[in-house]
């Protein structure tokens, strides 16, 4: 399994695999309600991203 | 629940990009990894993103608004950090316990010979399981991608910043 997955780039499942299990922002810690001046996007998959809609702003 | 693919900036605010109407947190299938590496690179591609962790759903938006009211600085501080960047893995082959002691120290120095001509060309660096993680301006990463193929050395990427995200494993 060592030929490219995705064009342009050098990437096989093995290395996605290791990037994604072992890197990124972890979820943790206690969550308490506040309101904030975040957005939400809602990720289209239809085209990969091809469009990112806005659901919810404050 | 709702799954969390990566935290970014959508006019000028924090924002979270998810995907509404999961039933329960992916498993660690292909098919499920291959789409969470194709949308995060995507988002990176229109701006600034600290991808997830594969598999990270949160039960409401509540919960996601909070967790990032929560950690907003921190979020900022390493949005900033990322901006214009990408990663990339690049591989060594070394052994992780060395034999002997001078066997450590010949991987020692054949591991600084590698990384200070790749580092030199980084904004950041981060040492990781099997490979070293660099973090490179988007203008510098062909010269970054010449060369780690000069020095022979196999990488992977650009990524997101997937090891720039301020986790205490990435």
């Amino acid at each position: 399994v060592s030929e490219a997955l995705v064009p342009g780039r050098e990437v096989t499942l093995v290395d996605i695999v290791d990037r994604l299990l072992g890197g990124g922002v972890v979820i943790s810690g206690e969550i308490t309600l506040a309101v904030a001046d975040i957005d939400l996007v809602h990720v289209s998959l239809r085209a990969l991203v091809a469009s990112v809609e806005k659901v919810a702003g404050s | 629940v709702i799954y969390v693919y990566a935290i970014g900036e959508h006019a000028g605010r924090l924002t979270a990009f998810v995907k509404r109407g999961v039933t329960a947190p992916p498993s660690a299938e292909p098919e499920a990894l291959l789409d969470h590496d194709r949308v995060v690179y995507s988002l990176m591609e229109r701006g600034t993103v600290l991808p997830m962790r594969f598999g990270s759903v949160v039960g409401d938006e509540a919960e996601i608004r909070s967790l990032l009211l929560e950690r907003r600085s921190e979020l900022k501080r390493l949005l900033a950090h990322v901006r214009g960047r990408v990663e990339f893995g690049v591989r060594r082959d070394l052994p992780a316990v060395a034999g002997s002691g001078r066997e450590y120290m010949q991987t020692k120095l054949e591991s600084q010979r590698t990384v200070a001509p790749l580092a030199e060309l980084a904004v950041d660096t981060r040492v990781r399981a099997k490979d070293t993680a660099y973090l490179v301006d988007r203008g510098l990463a062909d010269t970054f991608r010449e060369r780690v193929r000069g020095m022979k050395l196999a990488f992977t990427g650009p990524w997101p910043p997937y090891s720039f995200t301020g986790g205490l494993d990435g």
